[in-house]
């Protein structure tokens, strides 16, 4: 849980390792990333808005500009089922369905445990990505678009 | 008691696609068989759909995909259908998965809606139609008796 007396600031370097680790299927950088982080700012808290960033680019690129609900539910089946021998269980289906449909500007209102909304959002972040095939140019394209975004959102926050 | 013509009946036009019918037909039906002869009826209907639809040692992948695709038909059928839930109602019929911390309630509704739909994808003609409600009934007697 985000310290009550944090203030939030501009997305690190090191958070932006954290993203591209993930986006590169590079465990080692993002989890090393990630502690050096917390060891030197005392928090990664930019992290959950860079990824939340990445993930509504990631999502509108994947499914707009015409989408529909079932391209989403068979979207997210076939994820969950790509899933399964790894990490079976991890991705919550109404969870991924509701964070896509809110991704593209649906209104949702149910509500999902953290811990399944942030497991949503890497798990399809990560795989739309990898399954756009980017080169090192374009996917530093995709992550300076999240890092803009996400400081704009973290900028309509702060006190 | 084993299962009536009447509770085959009301099945049979639920799945030859006459709701009307099968409301009809439903409705005559009294509580308790309802509650007994016609479940067991939908449910051992649901296990025979399910060991046509899917070869012995089916996995949970070719399971979450096929509940996906049978959510992604309608928006009734999204949100009629639970997809965990779904899911492991299909796998204890493959894998005798247990059930006891489903909701009966939910678990009966996902049979309802996923063995319609195995059976519509088959486009069984009259003849297709009572050999499998056979088959159906054969379970739910055995059941029952």
């Amino acid at each position: 849980m985000t310290d009550p007396a944090w203030v939030p600031r501009p997305v690190s370097d090191l958070e932006i390792a954290v993203l591209r680790g993930w986006l590169t299927a590079d465990g080692e950088t993002a989890k090393g990333s990630f502690s050096e982080q917390v060891a030197l700012a005392g928090d990664a808290n930019g992290v959950g808005m860079l990824l939340y960033a990445a993930f509504l680019i990631a999502a509108r690129r994947r499914f707009t500009p015409q989408w529909t609900r079932a391209e989403v539910i068979s979207y997210v089946a076939q994820l969950r089922a790509k899933l399964q021998s790894d990490d079976p269980g991890l991705l919550d289906p109404m969870t991924a369905e509701d964070e896509l449909r809110a991704a593209l500007g649906e209104p949702v209102t149910a509500t999902h445990e953290l811990g399944f909304v942030a497991a949503a959002r890497i798990f399809i972040l990560v795989d739309i990505v990898l399954r756009l095939d980017l080169d090192d140019v374009a996917l530093t394209d995709l992550i300076d678009q999240a890092r803009d975004s996400a400081n704009q959102m973290l900028e309509r926050i702060s006190p | 008691m084993p299962v009536t013509d009447e509770q085959v009946a009301s099945l049979r036009a639920q799945l030859s696609r006459q709701p009307e019918e099968h409301l009809r037909l439903f409705n005559l039906l009294d509580h308790e068989s309802k509650k007994t002869g016609y479940q067991a009826l939908v449910s051992a209907a649901f296990v025979v759909a399910v060991q046509r639809r899917f070869a012995s040692g089916a996995g949970m992948e070719e399971v979450m995909e096929f509940v996906g695709g049978v959510r992604s038909r309608s928006s009734l059928a999204a949100d009629q259908l639970d997809p965990v839930i779904a899911e492991r109602v299909i796998m204890s019929v493959l894998a005798d998965d247990s059930l006891d911390d489903v909701d009966a309630r939910q678990s009966f509704q996902a049979q309802l809606v996923l063995m319609a739909a195995i059976v519509g994808d088959e486009d069984l003609d009259d003849a297709g139609l009572d050999a499998f409600l056979a088959q159906a009934r054969k379970l739910a007697d055995k059941w029952l008796g």
